[in-house]
């Protein structure tokens, strides 16, 4: 065997789709020239379900419980455009109440998603233990969430028109309590982690995201947000109730995967003070204080705070099997936890819709990885790939 | 020459506050919960296995109207055959349910406007064949004291 | 040891042709019983602390805390199957994970454990130490070639290269060692550390004289320098999971990888045990004098009984110091992310290197005082 051959070939590898971190089953054919990458190429669509097929064989309530499963690690995002996409079609307004209680459980589940973010990226790079004290923090807010809709991930919660059930009693002071914890627990993993000099040679300059290159790639959320660029449908167009509460977004300059660790940290922070004035603002209070507020008071006033329409649960009683929404179409756009989930509707006056399309966020991010990844260290891939926050479930639906 | 120490001390003091804090869990006590010695306390929501519910003389309160197979999206998960005695009363003969492709929806349960199928907390339902999980009347027939206890308990929470 | 052996033999009445003839089975069997309840022993006491540290319970199934849950583990590798793949050289492939355990296996014998128990006292005990150590990068390189696969490749080279780069650090703090006690004998070093400043109440305490005062530097050093040799983290690239899925461990298994498994701990264990003999004062008591022999000394008044004492407290000292080292070795795992290769390599040459030259001056001008004082 020559030597020559040897020195001038290059090799091509699999990462994936068996791998302990490309988060889910995706596979990147790497071209390699010893520890640099020449080319990476990645292959999705393991985990296709055909998420947008199926919609065109179910009626609307029959396709609500599969739309929490296109991400199942921000399911109530999923389902709140859904939902939107739907009530705008048919002419349904959503009370009051339900829309506080869409905002704290879709705010919660911020969090729970970031925490994951953070336990699988920080697992990567080698740190073990922030896995572990995330995964607790997660438990403590998946309790709530299966005291309030029955089930740990995968909710099926909201309806058109509202919530399915009431918050149960008890609920709004250990989601308070949490709230007050919560930020003593990101202090925490603040101190192992962010000004660790190993951490920070790892990420600092690793993967920039250029703002050109991220309006190029229709990249949004938290990746654009660590580039400078203020977009964050909450406060530009504004959906439910957000206009009613007060908060910032957080911005970062340098666009490398150590700002995008800290927006997403800043985020979570931001998160828990939205929900805290959510659970003091929500029309009616506690549903203890609501059933014996609207039983006493009985005046069935439209604008009454306890027995008018904006303490209801659901806008309308739908009937399940006749639930025929009138012929158009409506675009929803909510602001997930790795960017904007769109949700597109055509209603061809049936039960069952015409065509449900759905654009997830981490679609573009994948995309934009072999450009970030071009001419840098195999081990680079790790902060870079865990810094965009991929998901495959939303990659392939 | 000074910058460099002072990037080395700060790496250390960072270093440290960092095994420290991380040093704290080791006093704290372990949050893991021996399962199966010990089982988890479900919330009285959850959404476990399906079944139906008796009234007091032992007859499912099931009338047939088939909502639930309606509301389900798996297709034809909920199988249910029906006929009419004497009295013009729904007498169920057949009523089978496939848990192995249940996805635990509780759209059947909502769709319910008789609370004849509920969902209980239970879900250790691992079986050796797929063909054991398809549950027929009888074993998701519960008696009419278990029923009885499931309605008082949805009377005081929700 | 050999004395120790020979008395045994004249005490039994045997002549001593039989104890010249039948000892070098001796350190054999000595190091076996030693490596085997070592591993046992840390093997679980490093997920029991892990474990800890996370919150969590480690493994309490398998006996009282689990103690037998590393003979569980080594039972379930015996019974697996032995798989090679296609291409590869069935040679190498075999004989890499014996290159690279069997040298640690020696440096057991070396090592000195009490006063009489080291199984071979040679002159230059150090010297071998570091000479063994290096040939276990070998067989990492073989591991890495012989499996076949390039993931594999990659992690044998990262792990060549990072071997390599640790060493010289590590060799020029040991020589600041080797200035201070003068020797290279691990016993005579041991016995160097002892007797404190002066003579007084605290100022006697062995603990004033041990290696780690002037070359506390050193000791930094030494210690990152051992955690890089042994492959773990933040130093663990070559076997990093979650980039390489396993490096040059990825194609072994059954009792192939068990001792590349237990290669990484003995390693682990005999560093420390270095580590505590060098700078920490090996089985020499912090305080002046043994506290059995003090408790004891009017109550028994056969020599014989009051050296067992002696032992049994010397080991004991060696133990609790090295697994204090084995603890913060764990939490530096436990909280640390793992550094990349180029930069894991710049720290190396452009920081400890350095850093351990400087040490070397310091050691050396502090040494030149004391023989100045002490005339």
């Amino acid at each position: 065997m020559a030597l020559e051959s040897t020195f001038k070939k290059e090799m091509i590898i699999n990462v994936g789709p068996q791998h302990p971190s490309t988060h889910g089953v995706l596979r990147l054919v790497m071209t390699l020239d010893g520890e640099i990458i020449k080319d990476t190429k990645p292959v999705i669509g393991y985990l296709h379900r055909g998420m947008e097929k199926l919609a065109e064989s179910r009626n609307y309530f029959q396709y609500l419980p599969m739309v929490d499963r296109i991400d199942y690690l921000s399911s109530f995002f999923c389902s709140a455009a859904f939902c939107y996409a739907v009530e705008s079609i048919a002419g349904i307004k959503v009370p009051k109440r339900a829309e506080y209680i869409r905002l704290i459980t879709m705010e919660f589940n911020r969090i729970t998603s970031h925490l994951m973010w953070l336990a699988a990226f920080l697992l990567d790079l080698g740190a073990t233990t922030p896995m572990f004290y995330a995964f607790r923090e997660r438990e403590d807010i998946v309790k709530l969430f299966e005291d309030l809709t029955g089930q740990r991930m995968m909710y099926n919660f909201y309806t058109f028109g509202g919530v399915k059930k009431d918050l149960p009693e008890g609920w709004m002071t250990k989601a308070l309590d949490l709230c007050k914890l919560m930020p003593k627990m990101f202090d925490e993993y603040e101190a192992i982690i962010t000004k660790n000099p190993i951490f920070m040679e790892r990420t600092k300059g690793v993967g920039v995201l250029t703002q050109k290159m991220a309006t190029d790639y229709a990249i949004t959320g938290a990746n654009i947000r660590g580039s400078g660029i203020d977009f964050d449908l909450r406060k530009t167009n504004p959906y439910s109730v957000y206009d009613e509460i007060e908060f910032n977004t957080h911005l970062s300059q340098n666009s490398d995967s150590y700002d995008r660790y800290m927006v997403r940290i800043a985020e979570m922070r931001e998160s828990v003070k939205i929900i805290e004035q959510a659970l003091k603002q929500i029309p009616g209070g506690t549903p203890e204080k609501l059933k014996v507020k609207s039983v006493n008071c009985g005046c069935k006033n439209e604008d009454c705070e306890f027995c008018g329409f904006d303490a209801q649960l659901v806008g309308k009683k739908l009937n399940a099997a006749v639930f025929k929404p009138p012929a158009g179409e409506a675009i929803s756009m909510i602001e997930a936890p790795r960017g904007i989930i769109t949700c597109y509707v055509v209603s061809d006056g049936t039960n069952k819709p015409s065509r449900v399309k759905w654009r997830t966020p981490s679609f573009s991010s994948v995309q934009v990885l072999p450009e970030l990844i071009k001419g840098k260290n195999y081990s680079d891939l790790m902060p870079i790939f865990g810094s965009l926050d991929v998901v495959l479930p939303e990659v392939d639906r | 020459m000074k910058k460099l120490f002072n990037k080395t001390v700060c790496g250390i003091t960072e270093i440290a506050r960092g095994m420290f804090t991380i040093l704290k869990h080791a006093f704290r006590p372990a949050i893991t919960l021996e399962y199966p010695e010990k089982k988890p306390v479900l919330s009285s929501r959850t959404r476990g296995r399906l079944a139906l519910t008796t009234n007091q003389d032992g007859n499912l309160t099931c009338v047939g109207c088939m909502s639930c197979t309606k509301a389900c999206p798996c297709g034809d998960l909920i199988q249910i055959e029906s006929a009419k005695d004497e009295n013009n009363r729904t007498v169920i003969n057949k009523f089978t349910i496939d848990i192995g492709r249940c996805i635990f929806c509780g759209n059947c349960t909502q769709a319910c406007p008789k609370d004849a199928l509920i969902m209980t907390d239970e879900y250790e339902l691992a079986d050796y064949s797929r063909e054991s999980l398809v549950f027929d009347k009888d074993k998701l027939m519960l008696s009419p004291e278990e029923s009885a206890n499931w309605r008082d308990k949805k009377e005081r929470d929700i | 040891m050999y004395d120790i052996y020979l008395e045994i033999f004249n005490k039994l009445g045997i002549p001593t042709i039989f104890a010249e003839i039948t000892w070098p089975v001796i350190p054999f069997i000595f190091v076996a019983i030693l490596l085997i309840l070592v591993v046992i022993f840390l093997v679980l006491m490093e997920r029991k602390v892990l474990a800890w540290l996370t919150v969590r319970k480690g493994p309490n199934r398998v006996g009282p805390f689990g103690f037998f849950q590393t003979i569980a583990d080594a039972i379930k590798l015996l019974c697996k199957e032995d798989i090679m793949s296609k291409d590869t050289n069935k040679i190498l492939f075999t004989l890499a994970p014996m290159i690279v355990f069997a040298p640690i296996m020696v440096i057991y014998g070396l090592m000195p454990f009490t006063e009489k128990f080291v199984a071979i006292n040679l002159a230059a005990g150090l010297f071998l130490v570091f000479a063994l150590s290096s040939i276990t990068t070998v067989g990492i390189v073989l591991a890495g070639w012989a499996s076949n696969n390039k993931y594999s490749l990659l992690g044998g080279m990262r792990s060549a290269a990072q071997a390599i780069s640790y060493e010289i650090p590590l060799v020029i703090a040991v020589l600041s060692i080797a200035v201070l006690a003068g020797t290279l004998n691990l016993s005579d070093i041991v016995v160097a550390q002892s007797g404190g400043v002066s003579d007084g109440v605290f100022l006697s305490w062995n603990v004033f004289s041990w290696n780690i005062i002037p070359a506390f530097i050193g000791f930094v050093v030494f210690f990152i320098c051992s955690i890089a040799e042994v492959n773990r983290i933040p130093f663990d690239l070559p076997e990093a999971e979650s980039e390489l899925v396993s490096g040059y461990n990825t194609e072994y298994s059954g009792m192939k990888f068990a001792l590349f498994f237990l290669a990484e701990y003995a390693a682990m264990f005999i560093m420390s045990v270095l580590i505590v003999t060098l700078f920490l004062g090996g089985y020499l008591s912090p305080f002046s004098d043994y506290l059995s022999v003090i408790l004891f000394q009017n109550i028994i008044h056969s020599q014989a009984i009051l050296d067992i004492f002696m032992h049994i407290e010397q080991g004991f000292w060696l133990i609790a110091k090295t697994y204090f080292v084995i603890f913060i070795i764990i939490w530096i795992r436990a909280t640390l992310p793992r550094l990349r290769a180029d930069q894991l390599m710049s720290f190396a040459w452009k920081f400890l290197l350095p850093l351990s030259l400087v040490n070397l001056t310091i050691v050396a001008v502090f040494k030149y005082f004391v023989t100045l004082m002490n005339g």
